[in-house]
């Protein structure tokens, strides 16, 4: 790996193509865009033989570390790894400014919105929302209207997945106020990073993603009932089959709590405990990761094995903290989604920062019949499925397969939505031994507590095939190192160059 | 601790330390056949007798030679205590208790369980130095645990399973003999049976520990050194006493369960060898394995079982 094997200046880019889509480091020209020089240069200087080395050598350790999810084929569970891209996507700071703003201001808005919904509906009362979408709604809880959560905070954990189109403006394409999951790769591929680029971390002032853990704590902390100093935090996994068993763990073992299955716990007294090798102890706070139809077999679902029966009864007395609150299904469904401009409007004033993607509601007549007439152009989403499942991709399917959505539209329009095919923005991305455009979303995670952090970046997820845009794990998709950047540096001149190359060695491992 | 995590802890530890048994005793069983007279059936079938799993083996195979015996204790993947099987058992426990493993441990484990995975997958049969890597990955195993968590509650459950699977393995070596049935019956003290009891020693590392202590093979003072001796890390005795010393740390001298302990200690402690030996060995070994079973069930009961209402 010596310089004597480097490949031209020119290489890999300049084979690199952006087919008019976005791209986040090359511009339409062919020149890298200013917040990627860096990167661009420190390429070229490592060698691409040696960066396709220490591509092979991350995906080595991201399976000896076990660093893994399950997918589900055929009822049986496969591991796999996730696919990880050592091509970081960066952001610059002014960009990721402005994302902030955009995504405090609609987080505060949808937690505003689900007190009310389970208040006094005010925002129904008024018809900036149809009542029948609500109340039609699966997240809907009828046990949760009157309940009010501590501080009245229903979201504390979120992600809110955004897409850039082809004109490279950030757009919000769905809201994740459940279980969302994901931020344990963000930590794993920084840490990842930063043994196969230590030299650029160097140089470049990249915003740090370690803290989130203690952010998430004293998120947690702050929902401890009243009275309890020290309270004891477990986290709430369905267990090691769940697809993302690998992130409660990592979350558990980063934040030194206990990680829980729902066997583990029972109602005793009127608390929460947990089952000891010396007896039963009280549980202060659960951040669960169950959704909630699993939580308590006896108020949801009644064959639940994976929850703790009379949980929710001692959540609803304020005996036990729980992250996120039961109920907040009904404002992450996607056709409520289609409302949160609205939302944003109606209880801060303000007009949304970050747009939505156009969306057509199917329980519309006119909406509904622009659909049905060119499903071949729409993407066509089920309101309340995730991972990508339950999905029509209108340019790449079949006549059948639209007929197929046809029918489920007519039969329950309620349940669809559908929204333009908009071409995700690209990131180059190692293919082979080349370097191709693959598109790429982002999901910032969001804690809302005492006050609001944003996780600087979040998951980039990437479409590892050819020309897709579905970048679910379940479905093909990697993930990359996000940046943002400190501070938007200038573009490398000369002098600078110079000095990085002294203090950079060629092969740094 | 919780429950759940103790248990998983207990097996975790359990599994490894038998996949590290199991491939020690077909290494040792391996090198012997090299240079040995008995025919292969007479080799290999008390392999897979004192592991207690000759039903399952014949469901499956014709004949116990070499190549489908270590198919069986190595990489069968319908074989539960293969280590392949084994080492996937431990795995799938550590990942339940993902949290509370070191991540060196976590690590070393993961490896040596894709390694092993990788050997099952192509159907080979394992090299020698396969079966060192098996041995040698668990003994690093034990010592990242040991050297890099906390000697807290988890610590004390690793060893407490760890030393009772290590009883029940090396109670099982000893019967091992009783399986083996020589040529003749006047073979008994003949070249042929010291060979054998050569190789009981070395499957568990304890060759040349027996000789600097005994000076010459006699069946009678093999079965002594590997049922009580109190210094050797692989004998019974050991074992038992090492789990129940950590039953102690974790829940003070007088725990019930101590009692249960003291009398299989009392019963390994029988000064009288040739009694047992006329008695017959294999219903002893078979009493040790049964207490070691009640053992476990006890401690299973107390400390892990959900069902129990505190």
């Amino acid at each position: 790996m010596g310089s004597s094997q480097r490949l031209p200046m020119s290489l890999p880019f300049s084979l690199y193509t952006t087919d008019n889509f976005y791209d986040e480091m090359v511009a339409p020209d062919g020149s890298i865009r200013p917040h990627a020089q860096r990167l661009h240069k420190r390429i070229l200087e490592v060698g691409w033989p040696e960066v396709l080395r220490r591509q092979k050598e991350s995906e080595a350790s991201l399976l000896n570390s076990g660093i893994t999810f399950t997918v589900y084929k055929e009822q049986q569970g496969i591991e796999r790894i996730f696919p990880f891209d050592i091509i970081p996507r960066i952001i610059s700071s002014t960009e990721w400014e402005r994302l902030e703003r955009g995504l405090k201001q609609r987080i505060h808005a949808l937690n505003l919105f689900l007190a009310d919904i389970y208040a006094d509906a005010k925002i129904l009362k008024d018809k900036v929302i149809p009542e029948h979408v609500i109340l039609s709604g699966d997240g809907f809880r009828k046990e949760c209207k009157g309940f009010r959560p501590p501080h009245d905070i229903w979201v504390q954990i979120s992600g809110i997945d955004l897409i850039r189109g082809t004109d490279g403006e950030y757009c919000i394409l769905e809201d994740n106020l459940r279980t969302p999951s994901g931020v344990s790769y963000v930590l794993e591929n920084r840490n990842l990073m930063k043994r196969v680029f230590p030299k650029l971390f160097q140089s470049t002032r990249i915003r740090p993603v370690e803290d989130y853990t203690s952010h998430l704590v004293e998120t947690l902390r702050h929902l401890a009932p009243a009275g309890v100093d020290n309270p004891n935090i477990v986290i709430l996994t369905p267990g090691i089959y769940n697809s993302a068993y690998f992130e409660h763990s990592f979350l558990a073992r980063e934040m030194g709590i206990s990680l829980v299955e729902g066997r583990d716990l029972v109602v005793d007294d009127g608390y929460v405990k947990v089952r000891t090798t010396r007896g039963l102890q009280r549980v202060d706070v659960i951040y669960r990761r169950v959704d909630d139809d699993f939580l308590d077999p006896t108020v949801f679902r009644k064959d639940s094995v994976l929850g703790v029966p009379g949980l929710w009864e001692v959540y609803r007395k304020g005996r036990v903290g729980l992250a996120n609150s039961i109920g907040n299904g009904v404002a992450d469904d996607k056709v409520v989604y289609s409302y949160v401009p609205k939302m944003i409007k109606y209880y801060l004033g303000e007009d949304a920062i970050i747009p939505n993607v156009e969306t057509f509601v199917c329980h519309e007549d006119k909406e509904r019949a622009h659909v049905l007439a060119n499903l071949d152009k729409f993407v066509v989403k089920a309101a309340n499925q995730s991972g990508g499942y339950g999905m029509l991709i209108g340019p790449h399917s079949t006549k059948a397969e639209q007929e197929e959505f046809r029918q489920k539209i007519l039969a329950h329009p309620r349940e669809y939505i559908a929204q333009p095919t908009i071409s995700l923005s690209r990131v180059p991305t190692i293919v082979g031994d080349r370097l191709e455009g693959r598109h790429v979303d982002l999901r910032p995670y969001i804690l809302y507590g005492k006050e609001t952090f944003i996780l600087p970046g979040g998951l980039t997820r990437v479409a590892l095939k050819k020309g897709s845009l579905v970048v679910n794990s379940s479905q093909g998709g990697g993930s990359k190192d996000t940046w943002v950047l400190d501070t938007d540096s200038e573009p490398l001149n000369r002098s600078t160059s110079s000095q990085f190359q002294s203090q950079d060695g060629i092969s740094v491992c | 601790m919780l429950s759940r995590v103790a248990d998983n802890i207990y097996w975790m530890a359990r599994y490894v330390e038998r996949a590290e048994n199991v491939a020690r005793i077909a290494q040792v069983n391996y090198l012997l056949t090299l240079d040995s007279v008995i025919e292969q059936k007479q080799q290999w079938e008390p392999l897979v007798s004192i592991m207690g799993d000759e039903k399952a083996f014949y469901e499956r195979y014709k004949i116990a030679d070499e190549s489908n015996v270590i198919r069986f204790l190595i990489t069968d993947r319908d074989n539960w205590n293969s280590v392949f099987r084994c080492l996937w058992a431990a795995r799938e426990n550590a990942r339940g208790v993902r949290d509370q493993i070191s991540d060196e441990a976590w690590l070393q484990l993961n490896k040596l369980y894709l390694h092993c995975k990788a050997l099952s997958e192509v159907n080979g049969t394992p090299s020698q130095e396969f079966f060192d890597e098996i041995r040698n990955g668990a003994h690093l195993f034990f010592g990242l645990v040991a050297d890099t968590m906390n000697h807290d509650e988890s610590y004390r459950w690793v060893n407490l399973g760890r030393y009772l699977e290590r009883a029940d393995k090396t109670s099982r070596l000893i019967d091992v003999k009783y399986f083996i049935l020589l040529p003749e019956v006047t073979d008994v003290g003949t070249p042929i049976d010291l060979v054998q009891w050569n190789a009981v020693l070395k499957s568990v590392s304890a060759f040349h520990t027996y000789l600097r202590i005994e000076r010459r093979i006699d069946p009678e003072r093999v079965v002594a050194f590997l049922l009580q001796n109190q210094q050797f890390p692989r004998s019974v005795l050991y074992s038992v006493r090492r789990s129940h010393r950590e039953l102690l740390t974790l829940f003070g001298d007088g725990h019930e369960l101590s009692a249960d302990f003291t009398r299989l200690e009392e019963m390994l402690s029988n000064p009288d060898i040739k009694s047992i030996l006329n008695r017959g060995l294999h219903e002893f070994i078979d009493e040790v394995q049964l207490q070691l079973n009640d053992l476990h069930g006890e401690i299973h009961q107390r400390f892990f079982s959900l069902e129990r209402a505190s």
